[in-house]
């Protein structure tokens, strides 16, 4: 399968944080044939295993999305909510969302609605009725397709939909493997880390890399700017707001990209964190790595990357693995 | 219960001076094994008649929001800080309590003829605020007051109408109340219990005790801010007088489902009040006993408190008693589950 439809599959599985069951699901059978064992724990992480001799070396890249959960329910059927994960309003409004059930809604804004200053709490979610399926404490995420054109990817769930595609692609990939892998879905990432954190404590990797998402700097205006590009290849983090790579995961991916002629970019990351953050703090430390797929609009309905960079960070993961 | 929860209300503790707690929950608590940790928390264990399958813990926090005693004013006022998350609003003409000797004070504010113009239209600032304790001078006040003091609210302690409790340190005396009551009756199962030190200055105990205990379930009972004020019913959180709540996240944890749900059916069942948080707001305990270790499954019960973090707040005692019944209810549930 391509990487594409792997990508849509996954995009349309209902995931926020929290609620990751489904799409743990749905990658365990994608996983099927390609993993020695597959495990679930407490917070819900999903743990592929590859045997191997060598080091225990951690994958991780997280499942679940970013989301809406209904905190209210006016008389008339219009819901309140807080969000799973951080948000831009403007991102937000008019934005069309799914709920687990399948009720669809549209984001929208309230009579206190100032944009110059807007707040999540000026806005609600309409049904369009008064849907008695939804109530409080049910989520919601961004609705869209993904679509495919011109080499892009257009999709609401990229981040990290994307970068499980090609955890799964690469697991795929690496038959007889040198080392003792281990690809961890990781849950509740987007309220900071938190499934990475217990994933990595049960673990105890030798060597980990996070794979996930990262700013692309290469929109018209954009702040900050970056030398991140889409097209420019898999990007090697050096550090983000949760992480300094270790040096030695960086050189080492930073060589194997070289020599295996796999296009990257080095990327640092302001303002956001990965499950590399929670991971290289674990028990003693690990040394970390992290392996990131530019993207645009992040947290926006409509994502946007290059799926040549996704194959990209799947070469870069496979050879990751010698590490 | 009430007689319980009012006097473990007029205790003093803010975050790490919880001493005074502690020691009442020491000298009442019934159980197998108390023991006390180096950050503070009290570890308690109870056996019960069989051991359940997942190891639990019910944990509350002992400590309360407070002052301390940062500096003194040449002219004897002393100047002070925050210990928790304090609206600098519910303060001026307070009365206060310094340390041990519980030196009587007040805080106090510029009077209104000194005010700037348009003054009065904002919002008092913390570092505009003294507590006066009629020292003469900065040495007296120093001397009474040395930096690192604790202070302490001096709400008194009253029964309002319709079944309300007004007090200080409700948030989270509540839980110490439920957690002490449960401990009372004989278990079916064996259960973990933690008093905790430090969460209102960030769930620091409960990481230290979490990771000792190593729960696979760990259940909060709290306080929680109840907002049912007249404006902005999708901003009220919760309400007094309508239960339990369980909430399905705050700012610190995404509760487990599995648990949430539980709780919410066995409220239905046995008809205990109960009502969810409707708005996402605080953190508890559980957001270290969620990520210790490998992980643990979290849910909380909490009661309905008006003006939390206050030297007054208010909450119905017929909450009280739907969370003590729904927290016993739960492990229980949880043992067998």
């Amino acid at each position: 399968m391509d990487i594409f439809a792997l990508h849509k599959e996954l995009a349309a599985v209902f995931g926020p944080s929290g609620m990751e069951a489904d799409i743990a699901l749905a990658v365990k059978e994608r996983l099927a044939g390609a993993a020695d064992e597959v495990t679930t724990d407490t917070l819900g992480n999903l743990t592929a295993r590859i045997r191997g001799k060598g080091k225990k070396v951690m994958f991780s890249a997280h499942m679940d999305t970013f989301g809406l959960i209904v905190t209210y329910i006016d008389k008339d059927g219009f819901a309140r909510f807080a969000t799973l994960g951080g948000a831009e309003p403007d991102y937000l409004l008019g934005a069309r969302v799914v709920f687990a059930d399948g009720t669809r809604a549209a984001v929208c804004a309230d009579g206190s609605y100032n944009r110059k200053e807007p707040r999540l709490t000026d806005m609600y979610i309409d049904t369009g009725a008064n849907a008695q399926s939804v109530k409080v404490g049910d989520a919601a995420v961004y609705g869209g397709e993904a679509v495919t054109q011109g080499g892009a990817l257009i999709s609401p769930h990229i981040d990290n939909r994307a970068c499980c595609a090609a955890l799964i692609a690469a697991s795929r990939a690496v038959a007889r493997p040198k080392n003792d892998l281990y690809f961890v879905f990781t849950a509740q990432a987007e309220l900071g880390m938190r499934g990475a954190k217990t994933a990595a404590y049960a673990l105890e990797p030798d060597v980990a890399f996070s794979v996930d998402v990262t700013d692309a700097g290469d929109t018209p205006g954009c702040k900050p700017k970056t030398q991140v590009k889409l097209g420019g290849g898999a990007a090697v983090k050096l550090m983000d707001d949760s992480v300094i790579c270790h040096p030695d995961a960086v050189a080492y991916l930073v060589s194997q990209a070289e020599k295996l002629g796999i296009a990257a970019q080095r990327e640092l990351l302001a303002g956001k964190g990965t499950d590399a953050g929670a991971i290289h703090v674990s028990r003693a430390g690990v040394p970390t790595g992290g392996i990131s797929l530019p993207a645009r609009h992040i947290h926006s309905p409509n994502e946007i990357c290059r799926i040549s960079d996704i194959e990209d960070c799947v070469r870069l993961i496979i050879a990751a693995a010698d590490i | 219960m009430k007689e319980q929860l009012i006097e473990l209300c007029r205790l003093c503790g803010i975050s790490g001076n919880e001493d005074e707690v502690r020691e009442y929950i020491i000298s009442r608590v019934e159980a197998d094994s108390v023991t006390t940790d180096a950050l503070g928390n009290l570890i308690v264990f109870k056996q019960g008649k069989k051991r359940p399958r997942r190891k639990l813990l019910y944990m509350a926090h002992m400590d309360e929001v407070g002052l301390m005693c940062k500096s003194a004013t040449d002219g004897g006022f002393i100047k002070f800080g925050a210990v928790g998350g304090i609206d600098a609003r519910v303060l001026p003409g307070k009365r206060v309590y310094i340390g041990k000797a519980r030196i009587p004070g007040v805080i106090g504010i510029k009077p209104i003829h000194l005010c700037e113009e348009g003054e009065t239209d904002k919002a008092v600032k913390l570092k505009n605020l003294y507590i006066d304790i009629g020292a003469p001078d900065k040495a007296a006040a120093l001397n009474a007051a040395a930096p690192g003091t604790p202070v302490y609210f001096g709400g008194q302690t009253r029964e309002l109408a319709n079944g309300c409790l007004r007090a200080k340190a409700l948030d989270d005396r509540i839980g110490c109340c439920v957690l002490l009551q449960m401990l009372q009756r004989p278990h079916d199962f064996d259960c973990h219990y933690a008093f905790t030190a430090q969460e209102e200055n960030g769930a620091r105990g409960a990481k230290a005790a979490v990771y000792s205990i190593a729960p696979d379930i760990a259940v909060v009972v709290e306080g929680t801010t109840a907002a049912d004020l007249p404006e902005a019913a999708h901003r009220a959180v919760c309400a007094l007088g309508k239960g339990a709540v369980v909430p399905f996240m705050d700012k610190g944890a995404f509760y487990s489902r599995e648990l949430f749900t539980a709780l919410r059916e066995i409220a239905e069942k046995e008809h205990i009040p109960w009502q969810t948080k409707e708005y996402v707001s605080g953190g508890t305990d559980a957001a270290s006993a969620q990520r210790s270790l490998a992980g643990a499954l979290v849910v909380c019960v909490a009661a309905p408190v008006r003006y939390i973090h206050s030297p007054s707040s208010v909450v119905s005692l017929q909450d009280t008693e739907s969370v003590l019944q729904l927290a016993w209810r739960s492990l229980n549930h949880f043992g067998g589950a």
